[in-house]
């Protein structure tokens, strides 16, 4: 269910800028407006508000805006990157209890509480849950859909890269741990992989980025989403490549709107000279966004729906799919 | 998208299959290990080199006393960090996944690097904010060996690090490029960037 966009604020600097604050759902964006001098902000500068808004309706995620300097905070090296070493701590601190990854759970923890809620009908216990749930999940632990080309890009920014078991899917679906390989622990914290057995139970396998490039692209073609995970906002701690409803993070999401996996940059759109009804597409989508249109036998996508995973896109033949810009879509741009 | 139809239906393979044989590790159940810094090393460390030493004699000017102090430094955290009594876990596995990988830049060399930062000023307060089989970059804010070095009105700091980083670059096996960017208003914000050759 999307929110409408609400003002949440403005506020006056210097005299010559006016800075409006505007939200939706999880993401925020700072939209500035230039004042004239000496002109009272009425009807024209609403209008010039309005029309800035419009001409600027970049819609950046808060994450891109916070921390990337607006760029994609997933391409940004420096959300990679952490320390090897601290000074050891003593007792339960040492045995790295407070940072294991499974602890994480992208929300399971929160949905049997949801749950009750959606049952009881009370829609405001339910959005309070949410509410807290994400506030806390921002500050920690969380997931956002990247496309392919991105997933390989980062493969070259991150490191090590350690192909591990799926802990959804083990959980889910009783996957076998030597069929569960579809995850991925990246950066210095899987040196210390030993410290949660429960979570590397199925064992790690360190690999080269020209490796997990091919892999990526196994598990593309099997028709896997592909995430970037945080743990410990911004550090990017794990590449999912997820399925609903195996996966937690898609499950909530789309069962819950439960917003710990946040939509990619971008939205798949049709050519309708192009498609030729094949179908080959409508099995991939994992978000129910894909369709075929029943008077005209061809692909239709529910932007509003899309996450931008691009999995269509690499399933039809025809190449009648393309990804474009979300934040080129002023109704999408902050529809994360 | 680059990546089309085309191209994907020529990948083959099944991603839970073993990249090659013999490279998936398992839990060894009943193994207790330690991962961080000992502080033992630390004592150590600075037992043997008390940073005060580098400023008791006017030779902290030259450029050569420097090189030569960033080596001994470097050499001795070596010893030590991969001698028996202070090698940690977080040592075994980054030298076993540059054995299986083939890749040893950044985390063999970045080990010693930041031993060193902890080994020298464990009070600093520092981050790694690029780490790729490509670039290394180690930001300090506030270094107080730095603000030592301004206290004497001495402002090649840099080359006692760069000197010790060149001995753990050649100990690691990675020949790198380095630079130092340092700021010169005093705030102690100093950012080494290592390039892997």
């Amino acid at each position: 269910m999307r929110k409408a966009t609400k003002i949440l604020g403005k506020k006056r600097t210097g005299g010559s800028d006016a800075q409006s604050v505007l939200s939706v759902g999880s993401c925020v964006t700072v939209v500035d407006a230039p004042v004239e001098n000496g002109s009272a902000p009425g009807r024209s500068y609403k209008m010039d508000v309005f029309r800035q808004r419009r001409r600027r309706y970049h819609g950046m995620c808060w994450v891109c805006d916070k921390y990337s300097n607006g760029e994609k905070w997933y391409l940004n090296p420096e959300n990679y990157a952490r320390r090897l070493y601290k000074v050891r701590k003593e007792g339960k601190e040492a045995a790295g209890a407070d940072a294991d990854p499974q602890a994480a759970g992208m929300g399971a923890g929160v949905v049997a509480e949801l749950v009750k809620a959606r049952i009881s009908g009370d829609q405001e216990w339910e959005d309070e849950i949410k509410r807290e749930a994400l506030e806390h999940a921002y500050q920690t632990h969380f997931g956002q859909v990247v496309t392919l080309d991105e997933y390989l890009q980062i493969l070259d920014i991150a490191y090590p890269l350690a192909k591990m078991t799926c802990g959804c899917r083990r959980v889910q679906r009783g996957m076998p741990d030597e069929e569960n390989f579809t995850c991925m622990g990246i950066g210095p914290g899987m040196y210390k992989w030993e410290r949660w057995p429960e979570t590397y139970h199925g064992g790690v396998e360190f690999v080269t980025p020209e490796e997990a490039k091919e892999w990526a692209m196994m598990n593309h073609k099997e028709g896997r989403v592909q995430t970037v995970d945080v743990f410990g906002t911004p550090y990017i701690g794990g590449l999912c490549q997820c399925e609903y409803p195996g996966c937690v993070a898609v499950r909530n999401r789309i069962d819950y709107d439960f917003k710990f996996l946040l939509k990619g940059h971008t939205v798949a759109k049709v050519d309708r000279e192009k498609c030729t009804g094949c179908k080959s597409c409508l099995g991939r989508c994992q978000f129910k966004a894909l369709n075929l249109e029943v008077y005209t036998s061809k692909a239709y996508i529910d932007l509003d729906q899309c996450f931008g995973c691009g999995l269509c896109v690499t399933a039809c033949p025809s190449g009648a799919i393309e990804l474009i810009d979300r934040q080129s879509l002023p109704g999408l741009a902050e529809n994360w | 998208m680059a990546l089309d139809f085309k191209v994907l239906q020529k990948v083959k393979g099944n991603p839970s299959a073993e990249a090659a044989p013999g490279r998936r590790l398992k839990i060894n159940p009943g193994q207790d290990y330690v991962y961080d810094l000992s502080k033992e090393l630390i004592y150590a460390v600075n037992k043997e080199f008390p940073i005060e030493s580098l400023f008791s004699s006017d030779e902290v000017r030259s450029e050569e006393f420097l090189v030569k102090q960033g080596k001994d430094f470097m050499n001795l955290v070596i010893s030590n960090a991969d001698s028996d009594a202070y090698r940690d876990r977080t040592a075994d596995m980054i030298e076993r996944v540059a054995q299986q990988t083939g890749i040893r830049f950044p985390h063999v060399f970045e080990r010693y690097v930041e031993l060193a930062i902890l080994a020298l000023r464990p009070r600093d307060a520092w981050t790694v904010t690029e780490a790729t089989t490509k670039v290394l970059k180690v930001r300090s804010f506030n270094c107080s060996l730095g603000k030592k070095f301004g206290e004497k009105e001495i402002n090649n700091c840099q080359t006692f690090c760069l000197a010790a980083c060149q001995v753990a670059a050649e100990q690691a096996g990675t020949p790198v490029q380095m630079t130092c960017k340092n700021e010169a208003d005093g705030s102690g914000l100093c950012e080494l960037t290592f390039q892997k050759v």
